[in-house]
């Protein structure tokens, strides 16, 4: 499967989010302050309760705004001291056995590799680093006070808010570098894991190396020199195949694609717009198929078309290179060794007449089917002479707004072709893979910083164990968000977490209605209100997954810089929050004040 | 409660997990081997039970150090995590994410590597539903291969079960040899070098190499996975064929030379190859009926014994009748007093001039007079009648097993498959069957006729073709009962008329006349056949009913080529 994340413009992003953001801490505070003050109303009074108060609030203010940078470094240190004596490198000694005996679980032999490579080492610095956030932060502050070693701190001149903002800094700097060494060893391990050679058999073939060998096709690989066929997600470069030598390394394997995705329009075998194509019965509904033979097609909007973003090398622009990840249904067997036949016609928006001849295709299924359409090319429709024209495809094709259409149909009666809308991208330069890892590691980062800081803030008032069952609560819900959310939706056949306890007692199937009356409708309601708190958990805790971009690298695309930057951003306002929250509860500590 | 009595209650803990671990040691001390200067040790009760039931690792096969490693990381949790990861097995089949899928799998595999269906489902799973997902021929096949690599792989994890090894032989003939792309899957699995290697650690590949070039065959192959789960029962008393019948068990390895010797015809292999190829599935079959198979409650049989068991049965009947001559023809004449006429009056007929009602009626008729021995044995004298009890017991037990036989024969179709490798090879059906697809292959070239009698046509070599079947039908004429090669063949004559004669009539003279005749007579029986009439070749428009009397002389009622 591909997918990847296409991150929405920022600006408006930028003003969406800050606004809930702003609403959501404005709410929160506000619910806060009124509890804080009705609590102590009932045991002071509200006069008192008053005075209190706007003293609790003002004190926090002024802790907040008189942070002291050298302060907090000093603390930071102090917990990075601590972090260390606690044995923390335990973790890297972990990881590196979980790298020393990788080769026993991931099979070489597998077809994309390079994939499971580069998700088992992200996805085990991960559950690593989460694990190691969890158990740093949940017992740091509540050991202090049990032990009274806090005492040694708050008898200096330090602020709680520096307390808090210290130990989130140090912890984070712990597992920043712990993170740096373990992502280096991991690259260099996919890196040497996943290069290798073959020796070159005969000229047509090269030798069988972890499971596999490839074709060299000798139309095209000459004795300057060419690439092998594309077998278990990469190719060789071949100097002379007639001289029997090595290959080069495999290429191809970890990269990092930069798609320009489109929006997709179906028309149906009438040639009328349709929302979707023909659901030929399978399943899983995200791709759907145009019928072969007929005016049905699937056509790609692309925006922002421009020369400069495809240009080779030298800076040259020669064509357009298109990539297709399409599926094939077909209703007889047809030919059997032959893919179906496609069809790619491209048109300007702004001018139906701008339309190119039609450039066919043989259909690749499961694998990517890479198509270079040049930059200039015969119009499909006669110019004034009656005779093809030529065109340019970037002057000509792309509209002035810089839109793009490119259609594709199936050519052969009885055969689908199946699809959705990121199966076909503008392919523009690729990204640097280094970078990509680099990349997917901040998504660790974010997450690993975001579990310290819950785990700071609920240790500033909660116990160690039970700040470590809050943290975990807080991570699970963050990483089942998705799910959750489907939950909550209603998305979920049986209902609610009571009403599905009852149909597993009953042993009732999930369709079926429960039957009406008091108890129905009383299960119904309470479902309401745990599916409602759902809800605000929901949106007051971050999405840990929305920070993975685990497969996103591991599959080879590149993760955009301003997808990085939203998140970095919406991990700051988490940590912020957090931060304050913990600020406000440790206040409440007789020890801290 | 005091400090004092919180202590005591511990070391009262401490002290009956001790002691309960000394009968617990003892129950499960391990075995040792026997050397030159002392006998083994059998070990403790456990140890023997693990034994005896063969528990232990070592007993079910190769010992993995990662998955030992990987269950005991999982804490107890094993049933769990390989419950959820079969849950996304699933989910990634669904999503078409076959990278995620197979490293999925061997994650299973690992943990679970003693669950002989697990490793059966998901090799079945990948070869059979995850290969057909893909469009090209060669993605397919790549994914059968991964499937039976899987099942290798539990073959050895599970070096004591047989059924593995047969569901490696199935993958190998029936998903490589009869899918839709069988000509494609044979093709590439006969130029798979790399495969080859790898078949090579477990079975002799030379046994498998077929005429093509001399290059492996995947019938053959898949016949050295079968003879290798037989071999494996064979010499292991304690292992046996799991839930299947013996005879279907064994029958595999000989099917499978019948099914090569009848796919490298289809391949264009003729003359000696092919008739050497069904002589030795004549051999192979034959072999496979004097095997002695074995049922639940211990006793023997083989498929063959049919003759020897109606002789014994023949013998101790005399014996029965011997004790008191003339008692079962009295007994009889009794009991065809009480006949109601009409079954009487059927069973007076010559059975070969019975309509299919007084067939049925004589029987009833018959049915009602017979005397079993049992009934005979009780009617004996006093003297007599103890010994004709034990007589008449063990003919009872001999019929059962009869009827055993001759019900496992009709089950394989053991002799319709006998007919079919002693008919196959007649020099007029090795000559029939090349002509007729000679005939096709000088179609496909565009040479429909000929007068170069060295090198003939299309039309001659189809007529040439259904002169030697036609020959071979003289020769055994019960091959007009062999629904499979007469559909064939009534194919062919279609394909012939078409082709040749432009869908005009058939010659008067045609030399298949018979053959026609007959298909018209029962067209229903035959499978998707288009039905002609003998003189004109096109379809009649009323049919008739297959008689009771052909029906009868049948030698078989199943077709051939069905599992």
């Amino acid at each position: 499967m591909e997918y990847v994340t296409t991150p929405p413009d920022f600006f408006p992003w930028l003003r969406e989010s800050g606004l809930t953001f702003l609403l959501v801490v404005v709410g929160l505070a506000k619910i806060s302050i009124l509890f804080g003050y009705l609590v102590t109303a009932v045991r002071r009074g509200p006069v008192a309760a008053l005075s209190i108060t706007s003293k609790a609030i003002a004190g926090g203010v002024v802790d907040l705004v008189r942070i002291s940078p050298r302060r907090v470094m000093a603390l930071a240190w102090l917990a990075i001291k601590e972090s260390i004596g606690r044995r923390v490198l335990v973790v890297f000694v972990i990881y590196a056995l979980v790298l020393m005996f990788a080769g026993l679980i991931l099979d070489p032999t597998l077809r994309e590799t390079g994939r499971l490579y580069v998700g088992f080492v992200l996805n085990a610095m991960l559950y690593l680093m989460l694990a190691l956030a969890w158990i740093l932060s949940a017992f740091s502050l509540p050991n202090d006070l049990k032990q009274r070693t806090i005492y040694t701190i708050v008898t200096k001149p330090v602020r709680p808010s520096e307390i808090v903002l210290g130990r989130m800094i140090g912890f984070s700097a712990v597992g920043s570098m712990l993170l740096a060494v373990m992502a280096l060893f991991s690259f260099l391990f996919v890196v040497r894991s996943l290069r290798h050679t073959h020796a070159v058999e005969a000229g047509s073939q090269t030798s069988l190396v972890t499971g596999h060998r490839h074709v060299i096709d000798k139309n095209q690989v000459g004795e300057e020199g060419g690439t092998t066929d594309r077998a278990h997600s990469h190719s060789h470069h071949v100097d002379d195949p007639s001289r029997g030598e090595m290959t080069g390394p495999s290429q191809g394997e970890l990269i990092a694609r930069v798609p320009i995705h489109g929006t997709l329009q179906f028309t149906d075998d009438k040639g009328q717009p349709k929302e979707k194509g023909t659901n030929v019965g399978k399943e899983w509904t995200y791709r759907s198929y145009i019928k072969g033979g007929s005016l049905a097609a699937a056509t790609w909007r692309f925006s922002d078309v421009r020369a400069e973003d495809f240009c080779d090398a030298e800076g040259k622009t020669d064509s357009l290179p298109i990539t297709m990840n399409l599926r094939v249904f077909r209703l007889h067997k047809g030919t059997i060794d032959r893919g179906v036949l496609g069809s790619i016609v491209l048109r300007n928006p702004d001018d139906p007449d701008l339309v190119s001849g039609m450039i066919t295709f043989r259909a690749k299924e499961f694998q990517l089917d890479e198509i270079d359409i040049p930059r200039h090319l015969l119009s499909g429709k006669p110019g004034p002479d009656g005779r093809p024209m030529r065109l340019d495809l970037f002057d000509d094709l792309v509209s002035e707004s810089g839109e793009l259409d490119v259609q594709i149909q199936c050519e052969e009666s009885q055969q689908y072709f199946g699809m959705a809308q990121e199966d076909v991208y503008l392919r523009s330069r690729d990204g640097s893979f280094a970078m990509n890892f680099i990349k997917g590691c901040l998504g660790i980062w974010l997450q690993m910083v975001i579990v310290l800081s819950l785990g700071v803030m609920f240790s500033t008032f909660l116990s160690g164990p039970v700040t470590m069952i809050a943290t975990l609560g807080a991570l699970v819900t963050g990483m089942f968000a998705g799910k959750i959310s489907a939950l909550v939706a209603g998305e979920y056949l049986g209902g609610g977490p009571i009403e599905a306890f009852v149909r597993i007692v009953t042993q009732r199937n999930l369709v079926s209605p429960l039957e009406v009356g008091m108890a129905t409708t009383l299960i119904e309601m309470f479902d309401k209100a745990i599916l409602f708190i759902l809800w605000v958990i929901l949106k007051l805790l971050p999405d840990f997954q929305s920070y993975s971009n685990i497969d996103q690298v591991a599959i080879g695309f590149n993760i955009p810089g301003m997808l990085s930057l939203q998140h970095l951003l919406s991990a700051l306002a988490y940590l912020s929050v957090a931060m304050v929250v913990g600020l406000f509860f440790l206040r409440t500590r007789e020890v801290a004040r | 409660m005091s400090q004092r009595q919180s202590f005591f209650r511990k070391v009262s803990y401490f002290v009956t997990i001790a002691i309960l671990l000394v009968p617990l040691s003892w129950l499960s001390r391990p075995a040792t081997s026997a050397s030159e200067q002392q006998p083994g040790d059998p070990g403790g009760h456990l140890a023997q039970l693990r034994s005896e039931h063969q528990l232990s690792q070592a007993n079910l096969g190769q010992i993995d150090p990662t998955s030992e490693t990987l269950k005991l990381a999982t804490l107890g949790f094993r049933g769990v995590a390989v419950a959820i990861l079969w849950t996304k097995v699933d989910e990634y089949k669904k999503h078409e994410d076959w990278a995620r899928l197979e490293s999925t799998l061997q994650q299973i595999m690992t943990l679970m590597p003693n669950f002989v269906h697990v490793w059966r489902y998901q090799a079945w799973n990948v070869s059979y539903n995850v290969s057909v997902e893909f469009d090209d021929y060669r993605d397919r096949y790549h994914y059968v291969k991964q499937g039976l690599k899987l099942l290798v792989k539990g073959a050895a994890y599970n070096a004591k079960e047989p059924n593995l090894l047969a569901d490696i032989g199935w993958f190998t003939t029936q998903k490589i040899g009869r899918s839709d792309e069988k000509s494609e899957f044979r093709r590439l699995f006969a130029d798979d070098t790399d495969f080859h290697e790898y078949l090579s650690n477990y079975i002799d590949l030379d046994q498998t190499r077929g005429p093509n070039e001399n290059k492996p065959d995947s019938w053959l192959a898949g016949r050295m996975w079968y003879l290798k789960a037989e071999k494996l029962v064979d010499d292991n008393e304690h292992i046996t064929v799991g839930g299947v019948s013996p005879a279907l068990f064994y029958e595999h390895s000989a099917k499978c030379q019948i099914n090569f010797a009848d796919t490298i015809q289809k391949d264009g292999f003729f003359g000696e190859v092919a008739e050497r190829a069904w002589r030795r599935s004549a051999k192979l079959w034959k072999q496979y009926g004097d095997r002695t198979l074995e049922l639940n409650d211990g006793r023997t049989f083989s498929l063959n014994d049919v003759r020897a068991k109606l002789q014994e049965i023949g013998e101790l009947s005399e014996q029965l009748d011997a004790l008191q001559p003339g008692l079962r023809l009295q007994m009889r004449a009794e009991r065809t007093k009480d006949v109601p006429p009409d079954l009487l009056t059927a069973k007076k007929i010559k059975p070969d001039q019975r309509s299919a009602l007084e067939r049925d009626l004589a029987e009833r008729a018959e049915r009602l007079i017979l005397v079993s021995p049992k009934d005979l044995a009780e009617q004996m004298d006093d003297s007599v009648r103890g010994e004709a009890l034990a007589i008449a017991d063990v003919m009872g037990q001999q019929a059962r097993l009869l009827r055993k036989i001759q019900s496992d024969r009709g089950i394989v179709n053991y002799d319709a498959w006998a007919f079919r490798c002693l008919t196959e090879q007649s020099e007029h059906l090795l000559k029939g069957r090349q002509r007729l697809h000679e005939a096709n292959v000088q179609y496909k070239k565009g040479r429909l006729d000929s007068d170069d009698p060295n090198r003939p046509g299309a039309q001659q070599l189809f007529e040439a073709g259904f002169r030697s079947w036609a020959a071979a039908f003289k020769e055994y004429p019960a091959l007009y009962y062999d629904e499979h090669r007469c559909e064939d063949l009534l194919v062919a004559v279609d394909s012939y008329r078409r082709r040749v004669l432009d869908g005009g009539p058939l010659p008067k003279d045609f030399s298949l006349a018979e053959l026609l005749r007959r298909s018209a007579k029962e067209p229903t029986r035959r499978r998707g056949s288009k039905k002609m009439t003998p003189k004109t070749g096109k379809t009649p428009e009323k049919t008739e009913q297959t008689t009771g009397k052909d029906a009868k002389t049948k030698p078989a009622k199943k077709d051939p080529a069905g599992k």
